[in-house]
């Protein structure tokens, strides 16, 4: 049997996840913040100037989100014990979820760059490692 | 209240003026700055407290009054200045108490013992979050935890003596031996 194809119609379908689309980052605002710098998931951390790849959204196993500089930063202190700042459970990064597959390696480079002396000598930087680990 | 209103009212314009994109010819707003900003435009001052924002933003200094309205601490009027180093939210506000008072959980140089300035502080929270804790000191002073020895003693022991002592203090009088700045 031969086939001939006539016409081809591509049909494409696509989805995305919206960070802050379940009630447990209602809390944050009305508008979906990054709790921290209060600067919108679409926008980029204070120390960045462009969104998106840059300046990376992380979902935690909580299911708060920051941009990824911000909770870095967070996590970085010996305040932080490692707590999510919104719940105070052990931040971790959330299995499974897309956006945060493309941020592993970006985060372990992130971790590997060298950072201030002060924070360096920092007890928490073994722990910030541990709990950006995706498990 | 009017006054209130037109600081509030202020603050959001300046926000707004701000915004994400500094005027030209500005230097670079700090992360600190910025969220401050923040802070500020989404404030909701409770009728006791007041800020004052002309200070605030050339160098990140916030003036705090606070005149309870009930409590051991009702009428007085207490001064605090926070603040902001360029880490603020990762790091809090540092809060002084401007003059000396008769508190549990206040020392005689003005520093505070307030849990979220300290081991419980979150960069979630905010000027907000900070204005609340500062007048629930005033609200419930805390005998457990104490920087002022002597005042969290008597609380422990005699809330109607704690009460005479506080008053006593708040007149600028003296209190087993110590004499404290007149606020009311
Ligand atoms: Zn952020
Ligand atoms: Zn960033
Ligand atoms: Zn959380």
């Amino acid at each position: 049997m031969q086939l001939e194809f006539k016409k081809v119609y591509p049909v494409f379908s696509w989805s995305w996840d919206i960070p802050g689309d379940d009630d447990a980052d209602r809390e944050i605002g009305d508008e979906d913040l990054c709790g921290i710098c209060r600067v919108s998931y679409n926008g980029t951390c204070p120390g960045c100037k462009y969104p998106g790849d840059n300046c990376p959204l992380v979902i935690g196993e909580c299911n708060h989100n920051f941009h990824v500089h911000c909770i870095q930063q967070w996590l970085a202190t010996p305040t932080a014990k490692g707590l999510c700042p919104m719940c105070r459970q052990q931040f971790s990064l959330k299995r499974g979820v897309a956006i945060n597959e493309g941020q592993v390696e970006k985060l372990a480079n992130l971790l590997l760059q060298p950072r201030p002396a002060a924070l360096a000598a920092d007890d928490q930087d073994m722990m910030m490692d541990q709990e950006f680990a995706v498990r | 209240m009017l006054k209130l209103r037109q600081l509030q009212k202020q603050k959001q314009e300046q926000a707004r003026q701000n915004g994400t994109i500094p005027a030209p010819g500005n230097a670079p707003v700090s992360a600190c700055q910025l969220r401050l900003r923040k802070d500020l435009a989404s404030l909701d001052i409770p009728p006791c407290v007041s800020i004052d924002v002309s200070e605030c933003e050339s160098n990140s200094r916030l003036y705090i009054n606070i005149t309870p309205d009930e409590g051991y601490y009702k009428c007085g009027h207490f001064k605090f200045c926070a603040t902001f180093k360029d880490t603020y939210p990762i790091e809090p506000p540092k809060v002084t108490l401007l003059s000396k008072i008769f508190h549990p959980n206040i020392d005689l140089q003005g520093n505070v013992c307030l849990n979220i300035l300290r081991e419980d502080w979150s960069p979630v929270l905010d000027v907000q979050s900070i204005l609340i804790g500062l007048l629930m000191l005033f609200l419930e002073p805390n005998a457990t935890d104490p920087l002022n020895k002597v005042a969290a003693d008597v609380l422990a022991a005699n809330p109607h003596q704690f009460r005479r002592d506080v008053a006593t203090s708040l007149r600028g009088g003296q209190v087993n031996g110590q004499w404290y700045d007149r606020v009311i």
